[in-house]
């Protein structure tokens, strides 16, 4: 869920998503590469991304993965999947 | 998993290699980016354990580890036992798929004409009476009023002779002009028959002839078409060559040339073919219209063969009908279709049989290769080896086993097909090519062969405590008392199976003997015989009598003749008609109409009473053999007496020896015996006898039947030869079953040699032991030996008794064998006895023999 998350907004390569999902969770999450690469393939596999080999700022080549529609709406259905089971834990919680 | 995902799974595989690169060289990039990163600590796990992992998830590993066993396994088959697998499966399955495919092009498969479904063979039937075919008169008044064909189809043959040479016969069809049209074929060359033209009735004579025949004799000549040819003296024009593979309807016919049947009198002159109401002379076959099902036009032709029995009652009898049969069962009767079928039952629980020993024989020599190998999958165990992925190992060599004997056999399969086809003169349209029914049927063959020979050892090998076998190097284990219970059992099997097998190839093969040696009742190898089918050539009534008076005077008249006779039919091949009785219940009465010679030619004694004289009318004597005598009055004193016992309209005269003139392996056929019928002489032959040599008598007969009528055209046969023929079957049969039942027997012995050996070779140490306090060898022998006598003796007891249902079926048409023949069970038990025995003690000896204190030393 995370990968397509940042994912969702441009096209990144692997190393990217690892760094990307780093920042944006202000440091608090590190993916791994041994569960980074098999989770890309996964994607593949099902079909919620596509990948490409481009040049990379720095100039070099290297591989994108670009979000598909089925992607997208997967994704979707994760987060509020995802928001509907952490809101009733929120509720939980703040109930008791 | 959706449509995309398999599709997505499958693009993976086939472009593995590229992607698995990219995979690579796309870590390595985030690898270098990560070093460049300054303050982050340039971790990366291990590159090919990640890569393995991304793998994983595309489910492609069982493929590699798949293979990794194939691998494997064809790496630790040494080529001997790789060989001696393929040969021993090849065989199994070979014969089996041989079988099938004879089956399935004899029986399964629909005849390969436009809408089998739709065309019917008509056959006459009333109370009494059955024949399978009709007059053509009658087939041409149903063509006119019955409202449940589309069309309807007539076909006769005969042997007619090429060209200038009167010897040189070929096999004419003479059919309806809408033939070609309704078994939907075209021509391969020219042009077929068609209704438009060769059916008019002054239509120029017209042939097709066969591909066979075009290849052969025309030496595929294109300009065959139109070319003039002469069939019984008579020209006729070339008008196309048929395709390879058009069929015949009926079942292994090939005939060379077709022709209208409307001009069957232009070739055969005087034919009354066209117009006898009283003779059965075509096949007749309908194409019922959409709809119509066999019942209903079997109901609707009743009323048009009673209007038949109005307008003909002196040819059709009250209550005659047609009954239908139906082309998707290639026109059989019910119990054709039944005989047909328990002949194939019995055929293949026999190949069957053949294939079951094949499998535990290998089953024994897979199970033995796997306990000896216990020591080095415990080693497998130890290093993380899953017991699934050792499971898996054997099942594998087990496929592997039974890819190899799936090919081995369908190779061994075509080929016996093709000698099949060769020694059988199989009609060149009927393809027995590998189809796709036979390979499913080798396929499932292979299945049935990798479980019976891969599950047993895996089964074994599942059940052994893997961990501890090894602390004892793998000996002890191999050594477990169920094990060597499993062997037996499957020694038993192998034992039972060769035994049914040579119980039925004894009989089969005592059966030939008694053919061979029997006294059929009388004497054939000086006897040469004459058809000159004068019927066919429009010789009838009192022309045929006076050609019969000219043709016997002139043979009598021969030095080399000791004596000629006139007869119905050829004793010996042909066939005949049979009669069944009431009072004579279970015996089939072969008719013969004979003259006063016949019985003194053949050497058939008189018994009783007297032989015909030219005085005796055929309507009131007759002659009975003595079974029939014996069968019907219970003595053979019933001269004088009336025939057929309960309703009695002829007078017996005689009575003679029992001689199973046609039927020769029957025990249940009579004979009986009547004077020539004056009307009937154009369906005689001639019998004659040789003072020497019945060859020298061929020339002359062929001379006296085109001189005294240049239109006979007489081909003369010689009795022996004509038995040697009917032998050829029963060879055959006896041969292969013989050849099955040996092969099997090997089979079974090669497994008893395996299997005690093994023990042998086990219990060295116990046996050291043994020697060692003082037992003496022999001692030892018997005790091994007894290990063994058991599953021998058992399996042939199996065997025996497996074999009496068999050998019951064996006993009737038609096979006719004797299965209460004492000789052949002997037989079979006394080779079992000494094969096993030697297959036994070889190996016995040589482990006695064997210094086994110097093998105790090692331990």
């Amino acid at each position: 869920m995370l990968v397509l998350r940042v994912l969702q907004n441009e096209p990144l390569h692997g190393y990217a998503i690892a760094r990307r999902i780093h920042q944006l969770s202000s440091d608090e999450l590190a993916v791994e590469e041994g569960s980074l690469y098999p989770a890309l393939q996964k994607l593949l596999l099902k079909g919620w991304v596509k990948a490409d080999w481009t040049t990379s700022d720095t100039g070099r080549k290297v591989r994108e993965y670009r979000i598909t529609a089925s992607g997208r709406a997967q994704l979707a259905d994760e987060m509020r999947e995802y928001r509907r089971v952490t809101q009733a834990i929120e509720a939980l919680l703040g109930s008791a | 998993m959706n449509l995309g995902e398999l599709y997505r799974r499958i693009v993976y595989l086939l472009n593995r290699r590229r992607i698995e690169a990219e995979l690579e060289r796309e870590m390595q990039t985030h690898r270098e980016m990560l070093a460049e990163m300054p303050g982050e600590q340039p971790r990366f796990g291990n590159a090919l354990k990640l890569r393995e992992d991304s793998r994983d998830v595309w489910g492609w590993t069982w493929l590699d580890t798949g293979l990794q066993d194939v691998r494997y396994a064809f790496r630790t088959m040494t080529p001997g036992f790789l060989l001696s697998a393929a040969l021993i499966l090849s065989f199994g399955i070979g014969l089996n798929v041989t079988f099938f495919q004879i089956v399935n092009v004899a029986l399964l498969k629909p005849l390969s004409v436009r809408d089998p479904d739709q065309l019917v063979n008509l056959q006459r039937r009333s109370k009494d009476n059955h024949s399978n075919r009709v007059p053509y008169a009658a087939a041409e008044f149903v063509r006119a009023n019955n409202h449940v064909f589309s069309a309807v189809l007539t076909r006769t043959h005969n042997n007619l002779a090429f060209g200038d040479d009167a010897s040189d016969l070929v096999r004419v069809a003479f059919v309806s002009a809408n033939w070609f049209a309704e078994l939907g074929y075209g021509p391969f060359r020219g042009r077929v028959l068609v209704r438009e033209v060769d059916g008019q009735p002054h239509a120029p004579p017209a042939v097709v002839i066969s591909h066979e025949m075009w290849t052969g004799r025309y030496h595929a000549d294109p300009a065959v078409v139109g070319r003039s040819v002469r069939l019984n003296n008579r020209a006729a024009t070339i008008v196309g060559v048929a395709r390879p593979e058009f069929p015949d309807l009926r079942t292994l016919d090939d005939p060379q040339i077709w022709a209208p049947i409307t001009q069957i009198d232009y070739f055969l002159p005087g034919s009354d073919l066209k117009t006898a109401w009283t003779s059965d002379n075509i096949d007749f076959y309908g194409r019922l219209r959409p709809g119509i099902t066999l019942d209903t036009a079997r109901e609707s032709l009743k009323v048009i063969a009673a209007e038949i029995t109005r307008q003909h009652p002196e040819a059709w009898e009250t209550g005659t009908y047609f009954e239908p049969y139906s082309g998707t069962r290639h026109f059989r009767t019910p119990a054709e279709q039944q005989q047909t079928w328990t002949i194939v039952a019995l055929l293949a629980c026999l190949t069957m049989l053949v294939l079951f020993v094949a499998c535990s024989n290998l089953s024994n020599l897979v199970l033995s290769r796997a306990m000896t190998r216990i020591r080095e999958f415990s080693i497998r165990v130890a290093l993380g080896a899953s017991r699934w992925r050792i499971l898996r190992q054997v099942l594998i060599e087990a496929f592997v086993l039974a890819c190899v004997g799936t090919a081995g056999g369908m190779l061994a399969g075509a080929s016996a097909v093709r000698l099949f086809a060769a020694t059988t003169d199989m009609p060149s349209y009927v393809s027995l090519s590998p189809d796709a029914p036979t390979a499913a049927a080798a396929l499932g063959l292979a299945l049935v062969t990798m479980l019976v020979v891969g599950f047993l050892p895996a089964w074994r090998v599942s059940r052994q405590d893997l961990s501890t076998t090894m602390k004892d190097g793998g000996q002890q284990a191999s050594g477990s008392m169920e094990r060597a219970r499993l062997r037996k059992l499957l020694i038993t099997a192998q034992v039972a199976g060769s035994c049914v097998l040579l119980v039925v190839a004894g009989l089969m093969v005592r059966g030939l003997q008694r053919l061979l040696l029997a006294d059929p009742g009388f004497e054939f190898a000086q006897v040469a015989v004459l058809d000159p089918e004068l019927s066919r050539t429009g010789i009838n009534g009192a022309e045929a009598r006076r050609w019969w008076a000219q043709v016997r005077a002139r043979i009598a008249a021969n030095p080399e003749a000791a004596g000629v006779a006139i007869a119905s039919h050829a004793p010996v091949g042909s066939s005949v008609s049979e009669s069944a009785y009431p009072d004579a219940a279970n015996l089939i009465v072969t008719n013969m109409e004979v003259d006063s010679e016949f019985l003194q030619l053949m050497k058939i004694p008189i018994v009783a009473g007297r032989n015909f004289v030219p005085s005796d009318d055929h309507r009131t004597s007759i002659i009975v053999s003595r079974r029939l005598a014996e069968r019907m009055y219970g003595s053979i004193d019933v001269v004088g007496k009336g025939f057929p016992k309960s309703k009695s309209s002829k007078t017996i005269v005689g009575v003679a020896a029992d001689a199973r003139i046609v039927r020769m392996q029957a025990r249940n056929a009579a004979e009986q015996y009547s004077p020539l019928n004056p009307e009937s002489y154009a369906h005689y032959v001639l019998v004659a006898r040789a003072r020497q040599d019945p060859a020298r008598l061929i020339a002359p007969l062929r001379l006296a039947a085109r001189t005294a009528d240049d239109r006979v055209l007489g081909s003369p046969t010689l009795l022996r030869d004509e038995f040697q023929k009917k032998l050829r079957a029963p060879r055959l049969a006896s041969l292969i079953g013989l050849s099955a039942g040996l092969l099997a027997l090997l089979l079974a012995c090669v497994g008893i040699y395996g299997v005690t050996s093994f023990n042998a070779s086990l219990r060295t140490k116990e046996m050291g032991i043994r020697m060692a306090l003082g037992s003496s060898p022999s001692h030892l022998m018997r005790m091994l030996l007894r290990q063994q006598a058991w599953p021998l003796l058992l399996g042939a007891l199996l065997g025996m008794a497996g074999a009496i249902p068999i050998a019951i079926v064996l006993q009737r048409e038609p096979f006719f064998l004797d299965s209460a023949d004492p000789l052949a069970y002997a037989g079979v038990l006394a080779l079992l006895a000494i094969c096993g025995g030697v297959a036994n003690l070889v190996p016995a000896w040589r482990a006695v023999r064997a210094d086994a204190v110097s093998a105790l030393r090692y331990e």
